[in-house]
C-alpha cells in the first residue's frame, strides 16, 4: 500500500487517491475512465445520450447504467424527490448544455422548465421504462457513487476525493468549505453548493442544483451544504435535499441523524447534529 | 382459389399476426409493470462486488440507510483532501 497521494483528471474534476497500490491506481482510474464513458452528458456515445435518444418506451441497460439507475430512483425516494435522476432537459434549459469550461454568458432566455418526473420511472432488472420525451441526468449522483466504489477498489486504509466528495477508510484530515478542518475516520463527506458552477443565462445567474418541483435552478438560503453520512452516496444526497430544503435543511438532516454545516456568504451555520459531534458552530 | 379468396387470407393472417403482436406486446407492458414500481431500485447485480454490497447496506425506499460516518474534531491546519463544491 502507497500513502502516496496521487491525482487524475475524470469527470471534470482531480481524482485524488490515497492508499492504493500501483495496481489499484490503475483500477480506480478504469472505473473513473467506465464510468465517465457511460454517464457523460457531453459525450454523444455515452450510454447516458444512447437512452435519452432512444425513442423505445422500454430500453435496455448496461449493468453499471441499471446500477446507477437504481441509486438515484432510490436517492428520489429517500429524499421525496428532491433528488431526481430526470433534471437532464431542466439543467439543459438553464443553459448547462456542454462542458462547464466552455459555458458563456448568454442573453437567450431560458428554455422551457420542466419538473421531476422520478415517479414515472420503472425499471426492473435491466429493462427500464419511462414516458416519452424524459431526459436522464444521473451526475447527481454518479460522482459519488463511483467514489464509493473506487474506495472499495482499495484493500486497505486510504481515501478517494473527486472534487469534493470524499470517501474514507482509517482516517484523513478533510478541509471544509471556507474553513477549518474535521478527521473523518470512515464514511463519507460531501458539499453541494452553488458557488462553483454557476454561469449567466437569460441575464442572470444560473447553477446546476434544480429544482425538481420547479424544475428551473434552486433558489435557497445557502450557498454551500457539507454532510457527513456513513458513505460518500449518502452524504451526496443529503447534502443535495439539505441545499433545496433551505430553512428547512438543517432539521431534515437532523431528523436522519447527520451532521451538517451550511455557508451563505461569510456565516457559517451547523445543525444540532454538527454541534454535538464536531463543536459548537453557530446553531442554525 | 381466386386471387380474392387469396387476398382474404392474406389479409386475414396479417390480422392474426397483429392481434398476436399487439396481446403480446400488452403481456409484456403488464409484466413490467407488475415487475416494479415508481422508486423501486434495480436488483441487477453490479460488476463490482464492493460496490454491490455497499449499494445493499444503503439501499430502499423510505427505509434508506444514510449510515453514519465516524467523524472527529481537528486541530490541524493541513487537510489531506478537501470537500468543496466541484
Amino acid at each position: 500500500m502507497s500513502p502516496e497521494l496521487r491525482a487524475f483528471p475524470a469527470m471534470g474534476v482531480e481524482v485524488a487517491v490515497c492508499g492504493a497500490s500501483d495496481d489499484e491506481l490503475i483500477s480506480v482510474r478504469r472505473l473513473f475512465d467506465e464510468w465517465e464513458r457511460v454517464f457523460s452528458r457531453f459525450r454523444p456515445e455515452s450510454e447516458l445520450n444512447r437512452v435519452n435518444r432512444d425513442a423505445s418506451r422500454v430500453v435496455v441497460l448496461s449493468r453499471l447504467f441499471a446500477h446507477a439507475v437504481g441509486a438515484g430512483l432510490r436517492a428520489a425516494a429517500a429524499t421525496g424527490g428532491l433528488v431526481d435522476p430526470t433534471l437532464g432537459a431542466a439543467v439543459e434549459a438553464a443553459g448547462y448544455d456542454r462542458d462547464f469550461a466552455l459555458l458563456d454568458d448568454d442573453e437567450r432566455p431560458l428554455g422551457p422548465a420542466s419538473r421531476g418526473r422520478w415517479g414515472s420511472l420503472r425499471l426492473s432488472g435491466r429493462l427500464l421504462s419511462r414516458p416519452p420525451g424524459t431526459v436522464l441526468d444521473l451526475n447527481g449522483v454518479v460522482k459519488s457513487l463511483a467514489v464509493d466504489s473506487a474506495l472499495e477498489l482499495i484493500s486497505g486504509d486510504g481515501f478517494v476525493a473527486a472534487g469534493g466528495d470524499v470517501a474514507v477508510r482509517g482516517g484523513a484530515v478533510i478541509g471544509l468549505p471556507g474553513e477549518g478542518t474535521l478527521r473523518l475516520l470512515a464514511g463519507g463527506i460531501a458539499t453541494s453548493g452553488t458557488t462553483k458552477r454557476r454561469w449567466r443565462r437569460g441575464g442572470s445567474f444560473q447553477h446546476h442544483l434544480i429544482d425538481p418541483r420547479t424544475g428551473r435552478p434552486a433558489e435557497s438560503r445557502w450557498d454551500e451544504v457539507t454532510v457527513a453520512a456513513g458513505s460518500c452516496f449518502g452524504a451526496d444526497i443529503a447534502a443535495k435535499a439539505a441545499f433545496l430544503l433551505s430553512d428547512e435543511g438543517p432539521a431534515w438532516l437532523d431528523e436522519r441523524g447527520l451532521p451538517g454545516r451550511f455557508r451563505t456568504g461569510a456565516e457559517l451555520v451547523a445543525n444540532r447534529g454538527w454541534n454535538e459531534t464536531l463543536g459548537e458552530l453557530v446553531a442554525a | 382459389m381466386t386471387r380474392i379468396e387469396a387476398a382474404r387470407r392474406r389479409a386475414s393472417g396479417a390480422k392474426q399476426i397483429a392481434v398476436a403482436a399487439a396481446a403480446a406486446g400488452f403481456l409484456a407492458t403488464l409484466l413490467l409493470a407488475r415487475a416494479s414500481h415508481p422508486g423501486q431500485a434495480a436488483t441487477s447485480p453490479s460488476s463490482r462486488a464492493g460496490s454491490q454490497s455497499r449499494m445493499q447496506s444503503s439501499s430502499s425506499d423510505d427505509t434508506f440507510d444514510y449510515g453514519s460516518a465516524s467523524v472527529a474534531p481537528s486541530s490541524s491546519s493541513s487537510s489531506q483532501a478537501q470537500t468543496g463544491v466541484s
